[in-house]
């Protein structure tokens, strides 16, 4: 099942839409076993993973260390600015 | 409890009045109703607007409009509550958000309406695309000071 890494607003622009990757690329991020947020972040983008860059997993919140399954959903983006 | 993500134009007041005529279980139950009503301006921070683009988190940015509805329902013992949000391209003096809460009395009413309308503000998956009248293009990067 596809991982999928997800880019909104400003970052969106920057990085580019909606990515995935097969369980082969997922394990491949790290030599560790256990994939992180910051792992999938770095695969896509020489950006640096600031602190007001926002984080999900499945559509809750996470950290930069929250560890990634296979076909879990992954989010970044700017502070948001509703209301 | 209700939630509605919208890309049209809505009527704020009317919205609030069609609403409460559904709340027939809590009727002469509610002695306070607080609402807050946000509405699009042509100017932000010392610029010219003349269009903004909303976009949202399909998915996440309900769960936690209805995370935010259900903790401050608990905390102030809500009777209800409604919140609508504009998404899509947003006109100056068109309403983007609306926020009412019904309670038994104007503490609870007061409270939750605000804590509502600035747990919104820093939690929900909303993001702002302003168009100066010049045509230049930004994203809002912070919202303004609630408190």
């Amino acid at each position: 099942m596809p991982t999928t890494i997800r880019f909104f607003a400003s970052l969106r622009e920057e990085i580019g839409d909606n990515k995935t990757l097969d369980s082969s690329k997922l394990s491949a991020l790290s030599t560790n076993s256990i994939i992180t947020t910051a792992d999938i972040w770095n695969h896509f983008t020489d950006k640096e993973l600031t602190e007001n860059i926002l984080i999900s997993v499945n559509m809750e919140y996470v950290d930069t260390k929250h560890p990634i399954k296979e076909g879990d959903e992954i989010a970044f983006f700017p502070p948001v600015t509703g209301g | 409890m209700k939630i509605t993500i919208l890309d049209a134009q809505f009527d704020s007041w009317q919205s609030i009045a069609d609403y409460q005529k559904t709340l027939t279980k809590h009727t002469a139950k509610y002695g306070a109703t607080a609402v807050f009503v946000g509405t699009m301006r042509d100017l932000n921070e010392d610029q010219n607007i003349s269009d903004m683009f909303l976009e949202h988190y399909p998915g996440m940015t309900e769960r936690y409009l209805e995370k935010i509805l259900d903790e401050n329902t608990n905390k102030h013992q809500l009777m209800d509550s409604l919140i609508i949000h504009r998404v899509g391209h947003i006109k100056p003096d068109e309403t983007i958000v609306l926020v009412a809460v019904w309670s038994g009395h104007r503490k609870q009413a007061f409270e939750a309406c605000r804590e509502i309308m600035e747990e919104l503000k820093s939690k929900a998956p909303f993001w702002k695309k302003e168009t100066l009248k010049s045509g230049q293009e930004h994203w809002v990067e912070h919202n303004t000071k609630g408190y």
